[in-house]
């Protein structure tokens, strides 16, 4: 009996330490953050009311890094605590200081691939690409090239996604949940007990995130350069485990997981330069934009896209069996675009409501 | 022998239900002589031993669906696909089956005169899909028919301006109504009918402004209004009717199919209340006008283009109370006056009917729909800015001067 207690006490504090911690800080970071400036304020993108504290990155990483310092047996796992903490405090700091100062996106991006270069050096990297375009195991080179354009590129596209209530935070929930998932299934202690406690941090923040103005935080770009930061190491220290037959279905599944913030953030990269503007000039064509813009409430939009890559994750949990690993890539680009076009339908559709009610009120 | 014309979309002759059907009605009447007519109908709505094989000159077929609702997309399309077979214009009335549309342009030379019947998609009755499908599928009804028709000037400058479509203007008549004068025995039955009253004739829904206008009522205590709906359909119809009819000045009726019954209780009104926000030329206000009635109703482009601004008109609670506090008779009669005028010139069933035989003669012997966008249109944006000729596009349209 004593043994399982035991057993299970490091699962039972990760669930609850993150939640102590974060309820405990959440009212001296808030107040901190207000004296400091630490707060956004809306402006013509953004949709909320009032200075909000951007707190939420800092009290998600707080909570994890004690709870994992308080209970995980740091001396076997020294290595891995240390480069990840280091490194996610890092991007986690840089972040607060563009929260408070705007630092400039070349320094961001810089900054951003040097860490993708030391997650690389330690061991942190794509080494097969299991059938893609007819690609196994790459080249050295290939592995560096597309590990850090990887690790940014998704930092950059999660950071993007960080547009309306609850979306960023419900997004990692459901990824780094299966993420939990797919480890426990490996066995892999170390990162089972992080998954929990980052997941449970998540529910925390989440409920504030879409909770009255009171006692509302955000993420910040601290929050989503971390989290997407996380999710991405996770995702790649994946695609290297399981047997042979495993690795496919978890090969997938990242992809898959990780494809929904990348390919929209490359359709609006894409749609801006057909415009003629910068790709890196912030407008509002993401897809929870689209969906805003057409009287889609914030948190109702965060839903049916969390809602979408919950399904997309179900539905190739069960392909993934039966197409190759291309014809799943072009099934999972197809639903994709008519995921947009129907979104941009909806939108065409609203916006002509709007029409009609000034022609209708015409005297 | 005689061009062969489908009528297509109704719920079925013998007219019993809404604008489409009397319009039908009315189309052969005045038109069988002229063409053969075939009429599809709902046998969902016509029991077997009501059905007849021909009406007033016109050939019925029933097919076993819905004429609205989702059942309507299957009942317009195998009707078009049946009417193929037999006629040389189709006249459809309503978007549903409208997905046919481009198939039946491309491959037949049949020719389709389309009517819209109102911004369908918008309205609140429908779900998401609904709304969906509706919104394409009247695009692809304006793009591939010969002639589209709007029974509204506001509707008419909305294809204009999302289509470039030039839609022709076909109300509703009117001339069906009755006038009914009052007798010993009806006061017995409805004893509102001694004394002035307001009436509103609606279905029970929120884009009708239902909620508005007896809260009004509710408020301005020295008018009496009579008001026939179908309260039981909804909870919303439940609710307003618990809410409303404990007061005095306020009496809440139910259906009625009799023409004559319902035209003794329109007709002899003192004031008809039109809270209709939806759809274009509603045929309830058209008939109100006909029989001579002072109206006052909800300022939309719809009921103001069918009134020709010249009745009353709320767009608030508070706009719809000040108008009945202040309301004085001097002025109401001269009103009615009006409305009859109006009625009388635009809304009776001969005219709309050759209104109708000129599209059909119009869609036989013109080759293309037209454009109402100039073809400077067409030129490349790039190559006139370029050319610094940016200005020719700069174009004024019929509607956005109205």
């Amino acid at each position: 009996m004593n043994a399982i207690l035991t057993a299970l006490a490091p699962y039972f504090f990760s669930v609850i330490f993150p939640l102590i911690i974060f309820l405990l800080l959440k009212r001296p970071a808030m107040v901190v953050a207000n004296r400091i400036g630490l707060v956004d304020n809306p402006n013509e993108r953004k949709l909320h009311i009032g200075a909000i504290p951007l707190v939420g990155g800092i009290l998600i990483f707080l909570s994890v890094f004690i709870t994992n310092f308080l209970i995980s047996n740091i001396g076997e796992e020294w290595a891995f605590f240390q480069n990840y903490f280091f490194a996610g405090g890092l991007i986690l700091l840089m972040g607060l200081l563009d929260d408070r100062f705007d630092v400039r996106a070349v320094i961001k991006l810089l900054f951003q691939l040097s860490l993708a270069l030391f997650a690389f050096y330690n061991g942190i990297r794509v080494e097969s690409l299991n059938g893609i375009l007819g690609f196994y195991e790459i080249s050295f080179v290939a592995q560096l090239l597309i590990t850090v354009l990887g690790i940014t590129g998704f930092i950059n596209a999660f950071n993007l996604m960080d547009g309306v209530d609850g979306l960023a935070s419900g997004f990692a929930f459901l990824t780094l949940s299966l993420f939990l998932i797919l480890n426990l299934i490996l066995g892999n202690y170390t990162e089972i007990l992080l998954l929990i406690s980052l997941c449970t941090a998540l529910i925390v923040f989440f409920k504030f995130n879409v909770g009255p103005k009171i006692s509302k935080i955000f993420l910040g770009d601290a929050g989503s350069l971390f989290l997407g930061f996380t999710i991405v190491l996770a995702a790649i220290s994946l695609l290297n485990s399981g047997t042979v037959l495993e690795s496919n279905l978890y090969f997938a599944l990242v992809i898959v997981a990780l494809s929904i913030p990348m390919i929209d953030s490359i359709r609006v990269y894409i749609f801006r330069i057909n415009k003629g503007r910068s790709p890196f000039r912030a407008d509002r064509s993401h897809f929870h934009h689209l969906m805003v813009e057409a009287g889609v409430k914030p948190v109702k939009a965060s839903a049916i896209i969390i809602g979408y890559s919950f399904l997309m994750i179900s539905i190739s949990i069960i392909l993934i069996n039966y197409l190759s690993i291309n014809a799943f890539l072009i099934a999972l680009i197809v639903s994709f675009t008519v995921f947009v076009m129907l979104l941009n339908f909806n939108l065409k559709i609203s916006m002509w409501k709007v029409r009609i009610r000034e022609m209708e009120n015409k005297t | 022998m005689k061009t062969r014309l489908s009528i297509i979309g109704t719920v079925g002759l013998p007219a019993n239900y809404g604008g489409f059907e009397t319009l039908a009605e009315h189309l052969v009447t005045n038109l069988s002589v002229e063409y053969a007519i075939d009429v599809y109908c709902s046998g969902k709505k016509y029991a077997a031993d009501a059905r007849k094989k021909t009406y007033k000159g016109a050939n019925l077929f029933y097919l076993p669906f819905d004429a609205n609702g989702v059942q309507s997309i299957i009942y317009d399309s195998i009707s078009i696909l049946h009417a193929l077979f037999r006629s040389d214009v189709l006249l459809v009335l309503g978007v549903a089956g409208a997905w046919l549309l481009p198939f039946v342009k491309l491959f037949t030379n049949k020719k389709i005169i389309i009517s819209i019947d109102g911004i369908e998609w918008k309205r609140d009755k429908w779900n998401v899909l609904a709304k969906w499908y509706l919104f394409w599928a009247e695009g692809l009804a304006v793009k591939y028919s010969h002639i589209d028709i709007s029974d509204n000037e506001a509707i008419q400058d909305y294809t204009a301006s999302r289509y470039g479509s030039l839609s022709r203007i076909i109300e509703y008549g009117a001339d069906h109504v009755l006038n009914v004068k009052v007798q010993e025995s009806d006061l017995n039955t409805y004893p509102f009918l001694s004394s002035d009253y307001a009436v509103k004739v609606c279905r029970i829904e929120p884009e009708n402004n239902v909620h508005n206008v007896l809260e009004a009522f509710s408020r301005v205590k020295s008018q009496k209004l009579v008001i026939i709906g179908n309260w039981e359909n909804s909870d919303y119809g439940k609710n307003l009717k618990s809410t409303y009819s404990g007061l005095e000045n306020i009496t809440i009726l139910d259906p009625i199919y009799d023409q004559e019954k319902l035209d003794l209780i329109r007709g002899n009104a003192s004031l008809y209340v039109h809270g209709h926000s939806a759809g274009g030329t509603n045929p309830s206000l058209v008939e109100a006008m006909y029989l001579g009635l002072p109206i006052i109703a909800f300022g939309v482009s719809y009921n103001r283009v069918t009134t020709e601004e010249k009745a009353l008109y709320f767009n608030s609670l508070g706009e719809l109370v000040d108008q009945l506090q202040g309301i004085d008779d001097g002025y109401l009669k001269p009103l009615g006056a009006k409305m009859l005028e109006v009625g009388k010139r635009r809304y009776n069933w001969k005219l709309i009917s050759q209104k109708y035989r000129q599209l059909v003669l119009e869609a036989l012997s013109a080759p293309k729909k037209k454009s109402i966008l100039s073809k400077s249109n067409k030129l490349d944006k790039d190559v006139l800015s370029k050319l610094e000729l940016n200005h020719i596009l700069n174009q004024e349209t019929f509607y956005s001067k109205r």
